[in-house]
């Protein structure tokens, strides 16, 4: 477990050194990138160079970085003239009031329809509802979020398309909670469905497994009805793959709120990303891929170490 | 000792029937597999309509031919886009970029991943530690943003978004060809060839790569199914090449031009159809193929 925490530390780090060199070793001049123009004077050029440390060697450069790292200074984006760290932390919560729900949903949505499809097994319903998974893992989430734009904002106009709140609101917080949650539901439905397949498939598939069990003749023998021997035998029996399934996704769950957040306008870090690679925002782009690389290395170790307690054959090996 | 010339050609007959006897009796297999077939055939017109857009599309795509967002009519089955193109011919050119993208990603990853996922599993020990750590380190990177910031970084062009796609791909077929090689290098017939005095490198080339090619073939299928929406995500949050015609760049225009507001369905729903199309048939197929070529997982599903 310690060797685990070291291993996430190393990763870490070597994040960091990759993204340092990523930005500098790549075509471009910072000093152009600064100013937002190419014609920059040579004077100027060399003066910005020296302001900002690029003269010196690149190895010294990268200890400054790592240290300002550590003490969490990420720079100053460009575009918003903020700490990096401040603008990230502030996106964070958007991002979490979206993800949260939107993540429990679709697990529970996965669940619910993979028990039907298991329970209905070899019928229309199951068929029905095993292509709807299949489809809704397939579909390019981008597209899948303007198609429900399309159909409930402009066509039906239900929804708000885009947003977390409306063009005259100007501050977020628990006053306006009722407009945030009315820009919530469409996005959050949308997430929800599109992850909802996957789970659906791998309960129906183990489901159906445990179900064709010999121990499962039994208790049909004892009189129980199809959906009681579920509910209360089979369901225990089939949730392992699923877990391991929602576990190995925790660290994607923040990558696919990426794409959702860019087509609904959402204002979290997803949204973040574009709005940097829209404004050639170098230090938000690097501090923004620190922050995700950080996440899933986290999440990727807790995840390894809980395992070890929800399964005890890992812990054997 | 060398043979007659003629026992040498028979030889070569007799192996070539053997190869001929094993893709049709592999066609065969395919053949019984109802979805499997579908999906080959789809995405063998789709490969066609790739190589000779020029036949299948009634205009040339980059040419205005209308007002914009003209509904669909009997002249333009599919309508007009934001400027005025012919949405069905964009659609019949966008083939092309997808399938391209598709195929170098795809076989980049294999050239990338095989001989890395092979060494690693072969020779197993400190060369096993080192590559797979670096491997795990890419597994772990996350993948969208890395994806984005190279082909932000780089200068917008095909080859960037080909080249961005692999690095977050690479190392999938790393853990399919390993875990094989893993399991292959403790049968006996490879204990059998290293006692008997062969050397690393041959034992790799004559013996494990030949068991290893079927996997990695439809892993390069799936792997296919991976980079074409990846090339459509990148496209679509405009890092694409602007000067190319593709599915992502397609929606692109639709999503910041207000296709939406205009009720323009036919801009934005026939790519996505198209994307989501050829993922799935890009998986059936490579699932199939799986199975068909590893005879020990059909037995297992």
């Amino acid at each position: 477990m310690i060797l685990r925490v070291i291993q996430a530390f190393i990763m870490i780090l070597a994040a960091i050194a990759f993204s340092f060199f990523l930005f500098r070793v790549l075509p471009g001049d910072p000093s152009v990138a600064i100013s937002g123009d190419p014609r920059l004077p040579t004077a100027t050029r060399e003066m910005l160079n020296k302001m900002f440390g690029l003269d010196k060697p690149l190895f010294e450069q990268f200890f400054v970085f790592l240290a300002n790292v550590f003490k969490g200074n990420l720079g100053i984006s460009f575009q918003y003239k903020l700490p990096v760290t401040q603008i990230l932390l502030e996106r964070l919560w958007n991002t979490i009031i979206l993800l949260v729900p939107a993540t429990i949903l679709s697990i529970l949505l996965g669940i619910l329809m993979g028990i039907i499809a298991s329970w209905r097994q070899g019928t229309l319903i199951d068929t029905v509802i095993t292509s709807l998974a299949t489809l809704f893992w397939s579909v390019p989430s981008f597209w899948g979020g303007m198609i429900m734009i399309y159909l409930f904002a402009v066509n039906i106009p239900l929804f708000p398309t885009g947003g977390i709140v409306g063009y005259t609101t100007t501050k977020i917080g628990w006053g306006n909670a009722g407009e945030v949650l009315y820009h919530l539901l469409l996005p959050m439905i949308t997430y929800s469905v599109i992850y909802s397949g996957q789970y659906t498939l791998v309960l129906r598939n183990s489901l159906n497994n445990v179900l064709s069990e010999d121990f499962m003749q039994l208790i049909k023998a004892k009189g129980y009805t199809d959906f009681e021997a579920i509910r209360k035998h089979a369901l225990k029996n089939a949730s392992l793959p699923l877990i391991t399934l929602i576990s190995l996704n925790f660290g994607y769950i923040l990558l696919g709120s990426i794409t959702i957040e860019a087509v609904f306008t959402w204002p979290g870090l997803g949204r973040l990303l574009f709005e940097a690679v829209f404004y050639n925002d170098y230090p938000l782009l690097q501090g923004l891929f620190l922050f995700f690389s950080t996440v899933m290395i986290l999440m990727t170790v807790t995840v390894d170490i809980l395992y070890m307690y929800i399964d005890p054959r890992v812990r054997l090996k | 000792m060398r043979m007659k010339t003629s026992t040498r050609i028979e030889m070569l007959k007799w192996k070539l029937s053997l190869h001929i006897k094993r893709v049709v009796n592999f066609l065969n297999q395919l053949r019984m597999k109802k979805s499997a077939l579908l999906a080959f055939i789809i995405l063998f017109i789709l490969v066609v309509i790739s190589i000779f857009p020029q036949l299948f599309s009634l205009y040339i795509p980059t040419e205005v031919v209308g007002s914009a967002w003209e509904p669909p009519s009997l002249a333009h089955p599919l309508g007009l886009d934001d400027v005025g193109r012919d949405v069905l011919s964009l659609l019949i050119y966008g083939t092309r970029t997808s399938m391209i993208v598709g195929f170098c990603v795809a076989f980049l990853a294999i050239v990338i991943g095989m001989p890395i996922g092979m060494l690693s599993a072969y020779y197993g020990g400190m060369v096993d530690n080192i590559l797979m750590r670096i491997t795990e380190f890419f597994l772990v990177i996350p993948s969208f943003p890395l994806m984005v910031i190279l082909a932000f970084i780089l200068k917008p062009s095909l080859q960037t978004v080909i080249l961005s796609i692999v690095v977050v791909v690479w190392t999938q077929p790393v853990r399919i060809i390993r875990s094989e090689v893993l399991s292959l290098k403790e049968r006996l017939y490879i204990t059998r060839a290293k006692v008997v005095g062969n050397t690393n490198m041959r034992i790799i080339s004559r013996y494990i790569l030949p068991r290893v090619l079927p996997l990695a073939f439809s892993t390069m299928i799936m792997a296919m199914g991976w980079a074409i929406p990846s090339e459509a995500f990148l496209s679509w949050i405009g890092l694409g090449d602007p000067t190319n015609i593709s599915w992502g760049t397609m929606l692109y225009y639709a999503f910041t031009r207000g296709a939406f507001t205009s009720n323009a369905w036919w801009h934005f729903i026939p790519p996505g159809i198209m994307i989501l199309t050829v993922v799935i048939a890009f998986n059936i197929l490579g699932h199939s193929m799986e199975e068909i070529l590893n005879p020990k997982l059909r037995k297992t599903i």
